[in-house]
């Protein structure tokens, strides 16, 4: 019975496939958080296609995980936090940040029962993150913090999964969280928390950008710009419709039922609602958001995340971003 | 049937160990079905009989580890309630302690006496230079020879000076040689120390060569069939007529035909 | 006595010749592993880029380096703090438990089904759920630490105590020994190898738990942390380095120290 399902799908999924085969194959892959939503709907709404692409869409825990597999050549291009690209070029890795997805909306929620009004209030508090060395992770450290007067040796910062950290904020076992989207709206729904900062009011910057090896540039220049013009298409889709981009992107990021809430449930589409209005996605690299870049350099220097000297036009590449806005009507 | 076995007549020794018909069963199985019989102070008696005859469970009675299922067990006219290291029992396995090195293992029945140190030392020195071990007192029982560790086992048991010792089968696994040798040690042993011996084997000629008197058990359940009183003068000599004789009976009445040369215990005298 | 003449010649004592040969019997096969491991390595470091695989001899300088580093003194001290309490606690706890299961039957079959249960969820699952109960911190680690080391030590003991020979109990009873006296005399010895058996399987355990635990268990200080950190920011070196480290330390503890413990307890075993 279930193999007989198994191969009903494989018949199906290659009759689908069939017309596609002269699409152009492209590994992609993504960091499953909020912040990547562009991959989900240009993949579910089937953008790549339409851009002559089969993409193979991988999924990844983090960003920091997700940039090994661009320099081992697991996969093709990868949007994923900037630094990654940062650091592996450091170390001698080709890699080039082609387009933006995100910016980087991180909320510091705290729990109202333990006095944190203001981020000063941290101090000896206990605070979780995601992963250590990830691009939130040095934006918490190397301005969140710093901003606020302190040091990380301040705060006692905990390195786990979002979900994870949830958790642990309802069960009342960390003070704060340092979390993005969804996870910082189901937060916010599920947990007697407050949002006490969010950095991307306060202090805008490029978190999500699109990065490729310098292989596929030489390679196949045009897949870059076919799959950035996909993720482009994609972002202006959620702008443009979000309540259908709400859907499209609810069974990716949500449980099925929902979120359970003193007695009613959230629909996820309605988490997923409210995640796309907290966050900015745009496709353009900024002259401010380089700025932005090369301060987070320095940042990471002094973190000594970075020990040597990284200039950002070595790893940036915008030529695909400026022939886009080019063709814009 | 029931045989009341006494000591020989006019010895006039006090009786030590006096069993009244005792039965000693393992669930269904009755292994001893009502044996009677008494030992005098300082008899050497051997017990023989075919595997399962109920020989080591004898012992193990006597020695308080099992409890009798019915009859009484009487040691200096009291009642044997569990064990007492003045009624001392040595196994046919030598069964020393792997971590105890020789000298330790004869100590421990001191250690547990709680003797002081000094008394443990020329206790133990002294007995290992009875079994003629002196010069192995550091070594691991692995390191030794069959016939070595039953004399640390001996040495082990005679260090808390039991008035009652219990053999079983004590030199069974050792070789024809050795266990000649050890027969010989034993028996000096026993014609020094006046003890009370009950010596469990299957070796008839050992029997022989050992004991004031043989009892031959029969087996499931086991009974005492018949007593053979040897009362040739010691030291023996393994072979004469009249051992020689007494063994055709012994294995007579225990179903088998004498065997000429026999491959285990060989009727000759060996010089040592 | 010819008997005693004929046996002493089988009887051997190490010395001399056998004690150098046992030493480089011992060292040798630490020696060819850690080259192959080298040699391998370099191999590797040769094929795969730099920022892939640091060759061992810049690793080795990292290592060196980082020694010197107070910041990575602390981090591999408090791992050790970690193993150290939840091994010790977990050894604690196994023994007891082993020991009493071993007299009592309804016990043991209680804690034998609880074994087969709980022994087949590898430790490090548990994180998540400890960091949720327990909050940040140690103590989920040092949890996982214990549920590691725990099983083989219980589960060795307890067989242990199962197979006492009942003829060293019986000697020790026969020559007046009271229940104190038997438990020191004849149980404890009995159950030593098995206690020493169930530590070095336990340890294992526990080292590879803590590692593991540390790398996902939410602290920002530790071994584990040390390279998950390290792979996070694309430093490879620092993540050998630390590799390095724990294959280094692990095999000193375990194959040095738990390795002479055990020796000096069962000395008649290997003499």
């Amino acid at each position: 019975m279930r193999i007989k399902t198994v191969l009903s799908v494989i018949v199906v999924s290659l009759i689908a496939a069939a017309p596609s085969i002269a699409a152009e194959k492209l590994r992609v892959a993504y960091v499953h958080v909020f912040d990547d939503a562009p991959v989900v709907v240009a993949r579910d709404k089937g953008f790549f296609t339409a851009e002559g692409l089969d993409a193979q869409v991988t999924m990844f825990t983090s960003g920091p995980t997700l940039v090994k597999g661009l320099v081992t050549d697991q996969a093709d291009i990868g949007v994923l936090g900037f630094t990654n690209a940062i650091t592996w070029t450091a170390q001698g890795a080709d890699l080039k940040i082609v387009g933006k997805v995100q910016e980087g909306y991180h909320s510091l929620v705290a729990r109202n029962d333990r006095g944190i009004k203001s981020l000063k209030d941290l101090k000896g508090k206990s605070l979780a993150s995601q992963a250590a060395g990830s691009t939130a992770d040095i934006v918490l450290k190397g301005v969140v913090l710093k901003n606020a007067g302190l040091t990380e040796k301040d705060v006692q910062i905990m390195y786990t999964a979002p979900s994870t950290a949830l958790a642990s904020l309802r069960a009342g076992r960390v003070d704060s969280a340092f979390l993005f989207e969804p996870y910082d709206s189901i937060a916010k729904a599920s947990a007697p928390v407050t949002e006490i900062y969010e950095v991307g009011k306060v202090w805008p910057f490029p978190c999500m950008v699109v990065i490729v090896p310098g292989k596929l540039i030489k390679e196949r220049p045009d897949a870059v710009r076919k799959s950035l013009a996909a993720l482009k298409r994609s972002m202006e889709f959620m702008k443009e419709k979000p309540a259908e981009a709400a859907r499209v992107l609810a069974p990716a990021f949500m449980a099925e039922e929902g979120l359970a809430m003193e007695g009613k449930t959230i629909a996820p589409e309605e988490i997923m609602l409210q995640s796309l209005k907290t966050n900015i996605f745009d496709w353009r690299l900024s002259k401010a958001d380089l700025k932005r870049m090369e301060e987070l350099i320095s940042v990471m220097k002094s973190l000594e995340i970075l020990k040597t000297d990284v200039p950002l036009s070595s790893v940036v590449d915008l030529r695909w971003q400026n022939e886009l806005e080019r063709q814009k009507p | 049937m029931e045989i009341s076995v006494s000591p020989p007549a006019g010895a006039g020794r006090r009786q030590k160990i006096v069993i009244d018909k005792l039965v000693q069963s393992f669930g269904p199985l009755k292994v001893i079905d009502r044996i009677s019989m008494s030992v005098a102070d300082g008899e050497f008696l051997a017990i023989v009989g075919p595997s399962g005859c109920g020989k080591s469970t004898l012992l193990r009675v006597l020695a308080g580890l099992i409890a009798p299922s019915a009859g009484r067990v009487r040691i200096d006219a009291k009642d044997v309630h569990g064990p007492d290291p003045r009624h001392n029992l040595v196994f046919q396995e030598h069964a020393l302690y792997p971590w105890r090195t020789v000298y330790k293992n004869v100590a421990l029945g001191l250690e547990i006496e709680r003797q002081n140190p000094e008394r443990i030392k020329n206790k133990v020195t002294g007995l290992l230079n009875l079994v003629g071990l002196e010069s192995f007192a550091d070594y691991y029982p692995h390191q030794l020879s069959g016939g070595m560790r039953q004399r640390a086992a001996l040495a082990r048991v005679l260090a808390v000076d039991p008035d009652v010792l219990l053999l079983d089968e004590p030199f069974g696994a050792l070789d024809a040689m050795t266990r000649l040798t050890l027969q010989d040690e034993l028996l000096r042993i026993y014609l020094h120390s006046g003890k009370t011996v009950i010596l469990v084997t299957h070796d008839v000629e050992e029997a022989l060569f050992l004991a004031d008197r043989v009892i031959i058990m029969s087996t499931v359940p086991g009974r005492i069939r018949e007593v053979i009183p040897v009362t040739e003068k010691r030291p023996r000599d393994r072979g004469s007529a009249n051992l020689a004789a007494l063994k055709r009976t012994v294995l007579g009445i225990l179903g088998l035909e004498p065997v000429i040369g026999d491959v285990r215990v060989p009727d000759t005298n060996f010089s040592i | 006595m010819a008997e005693r003449a004929g046996t002493a010649e089988t009887v051997e004592r190490p010395e001399g010749r056998g004690a150098v040969e046992t030493r480089f019997v011992k060292v040798f096969p630490y020696a060819i592993a850690f080259l192959s491991i080298l040699a391998g390595w370099q191999i590797a470091a040769l094929i795969f880029p730099a920022y892939l695989i640091p060759a061992p001899r810049r690793v080795l300088v990292r290592v060196f380096q980082e020694l010197g580093r107070e910041a990575f003194l602390v981090t591999v001290g408090k791992s050790f703090l970690r193993l150290s309490v939840g091994f010790v606690l977990a050894s604690v706890l196994g023994l007891t438990i082993g020991l009493v299961c071993g007299i009592w039957t309804f016990f043991r079959r209680t804690v034998r089904a609880l074994v087969s249960i709980l022994q087949s969820v590898p430790p490090i699952a548990w994180v998540p759920l400890f960091i949720i109960l327990l909050g940040f911190g140690d103590a989920p680690i040092i949890l996982v630490i214990i549920i590691a080391a725990f099983f083989p030590m219980t589960v060795s003991v307890m067989n242990a105590v199962e197979q006492v020979e009942p003829l060293h109990v019986d000697v020790a009873r026969l020559l007046g020994a009271d229940r104190m006296q038997l438990l020191v005399k004849v149980y404890a010895p009995e159950v030593i190898p098995a206690i020493v058996t169930g530590a070095q399987v336990g340890f294992g355990n526990a080292w590879r738990s803590l590692i593991a635990a540390e790398m996902v268990g939410g602290v920002n200080i530790g071994l584990g942390w040390f390279i998950n950190f390290a792979g996070e920011i694309a430093d490879m070196t620092a993540v050998l380095a630390g590799i390095f480290v724990i294959g280094f330390v692990s095999a000193i503890l375990d194959g040095y120290f738990l390795e002479r413990l055990k020796r000096r307890l069962l000395k008649w075993k290997y003499l």
